[in-house]
């Protein structure tokens, strides 16, 4: 309450609220006409723009947004000032400590994909790299037919944010008014997980078609989601949805043996989970996981290594969790798409 | 913190064009950005000295700013901070809001009423498919995230009232 006198301030209940006290608060404040004379202005104004005609309402819309887009210039400028002068200010020490990190990050990957080609080297059978499938699968046994197929790989890039906004910028849509796309309709942004897939520099002009494997020499990283004319998008391990037949291999005598086959699935965690591995199957942590050989590859590519197994007392099958190759939020920078086609040295043979 | 009408359009355009921004380089989990018109809007009606009828137009100049900054259907906005500040030179001349903790709940009230009003507005007029809950919920997290912005402004207004009178500057009303 706002104060009168001392006494008031104190506050007196009672004759705060008797009749004469309580009709003094609620009677009308001087100026109050006036405010209730704009507040029917405002009102009716408001109203006014709600029922006004859309191209009414657009004009001011526009007008508006003209009238911002200058500061909005000014503030990303001045972001991007204190963005560069942040970087700038950063301790020389900051910068090779994390080129450091990034090395032995890079020689640790080294190092595994090397221990684990020198253990399919040692296995025999699982041997080719995917690089020289081509090549192993084109020339064939003497006496025999070629192989009906054949696989290649078709080197891309994986694009980074910068490339992704240069091309969005070029961007045309491809639906038009004929699939009832009006003028000024909004646009709307896909959803996150679709954003956060790698983007391969190549595309349906380079003959990539949806679900060929994306590797990085024998690793995989992902199956090819959505092909464009130019481009693709990869469906990483990681990502819910992804599925696919693999084979759990443990090291023995120096050796890989393949000890079960499984489901590999994706659910969005860092970890996928291999799926209908009999309880009774040899698993063990550390064990590689593998693709199934399909009978068009000549060695299994890596998908990962059991990180993680469980199995309760009752249940008939291993809960199994895999780490794979790669870090989903770090996709390497080259990679191959495995592509398979008709044998032409095969075809040629036929025809003869 | 006492603010004059005219510097209220470019501290009014600023909060505008950086509401813009920080929706399109939000980062931090919990989903969007502050409001940073309501929070003017409602700072500026709790620390007006004697809110006036014409505190009326302000606000609901603020608030039609607000209605073209989202985008939607115009007048919804204009209407509930119309509406807060009308409430606001009723309740002005009969309480006091002077300290901060008075400052603080206008801050809140006005907040709330007008992220609640405007929600009922546009679930009125169906432009708007939130549930009644949501809606409900929306308002009492709008209204404490703006006050819980509030406070430091408002912490920092008092302190600076409290060391001119130390130093001896003359006091507003003086008996």
């Amino acid at each position: 309450m706002k104060p009168d006198s001392q006494a008031d301030r104190a506050g007196n209940f009672a004759a705060a609220l008797s009749p004469s006290r309580r009709r003094a608060w609620l009677a009308l404040p001087p100026g109050i006409a006036s405010a209730t004379t704009l507040l029917l202005l405002a009102l009716a104004a408001s109203l006014a723009l709600g029922l006004a005609p859309r191209r009414f309402t657009q004009r001011l819309s526009d007008a508006w947004r003209e009238a911002v887009s200058p500061g909005l210039r000014i503030v990303d400028l001045t972001a991007d000032l204190i963005d560069r002068s942040s970087k700038s200010l950063r301790p020389e020490n900051d910068r090779r400590l994390a080129d450091a990190q990034r090395q032995i990050a890079e020689l640790n990957d080294q190092l595994r994909k090397s221990e684990t080609q020198l253990l399919l080297a040692r296995s025999g059978s699982l041997t080719s790299a995917p690089q020289s499938f081509a090549k192993t699968n084109d020339t064939g046994d003497s006496g025999q037919l070629p192989p009906l197929l054949v696989t290649h790989c078709i080197p891309a890039r994986v694009l980074g944010a910068q490339a992704q906004s240069f091309l969005r910028s070029r961007e045309i849509l491809d639906v038009g008014r004929a699939q009832g796309v009006a003028q000024r309709a909004l646009v709307i942004d896909e959803p996150p997980d679709r954003l956060t897939r790698p983007l391969l520099d190549q595309g349906g002009d380079a003959n990539i078609s949806a679900d060929h494997l994306v590797l990085a020499g024998n690793r995989v990283l992902g199956k090819v989601a959505e092909v464009g004319p130019h481009t693709c998008t990869v469906t990483q391990v990681t990502d819910p949805g992804y599925r696919d037949l693999v084979q759990v291999a443990t090291r023995r005598d120096g050796r890989l043996r393949v000890t079960a086959r499984g489901v590999l699935s994706g659910r969005g965690e860092p970890l996928c989970k291999i799926e209908s591995v009999e309880a009774s199957e040899p698993i063990t942590l550390g064990d590689l996981v593998f693709t199934v050989d399909d009978g068009v590859l000549d060695g299994p590519l890596l998908y990962g290594r059991v990180a993680r197994v469980a199995r309760n007392a009752a249940a008939a099958k291993w809960e199994i969790w895999m780490e794979p190759s790669f870090c989903a939020d770090a996709p390497p920078a080259k990679v191959s798409v495995l592509a398979i086609d008709l044998n032409p040295s095969r075809l040629a043979s036929a025809s003869k | 913190m006492k603010m004059s009408t005219i510097a209220l359009i470019p501290v009014v355009y600023l909060a505008a064009v950086l509401e813009i921004w920080l929706a399109a380089h939000w980062s931090l989990s919990g989903g969007t950005p502050p409001d940073l018109l309501l929070l003017i809007g409602s700072l500026w009606l709790a620390t007006s000295s004697r809110p006036r009828s014409d505190s009326v137009m302000v606000a609901a100049a603020i608030g039609l700013a607000h209605d073209l900054n989202a985008g939607g259907q115009l007048g919804a906005g204009l209407a509930s901070y119309a509406l807060a500040a009308y409430a606001m030179v009723w309740l002005a001349r009969k309480l006091d809001f002077q300290r901060v903790g008075g400052q603080l709940l206008v801050v809140w009230l006005i907040a709330t009423s007008v992220t609640l009003v405007a929600g009922v507005i546009s679930r009125l007029t169906a432009q708007d498919g939130m549930t009644w809950k949501t809606l409900i919920q929306h308002g009492i997290l709008a209204g404490g995230l703006t006050t819980g912005l509030a406070l430091p402004v408002l912490v920092a207004s008092a302190w600076h009232r409290e060391r001119l009178h130390t130093f001896g500057a003359p006091r507003a009303n003086t008996a």
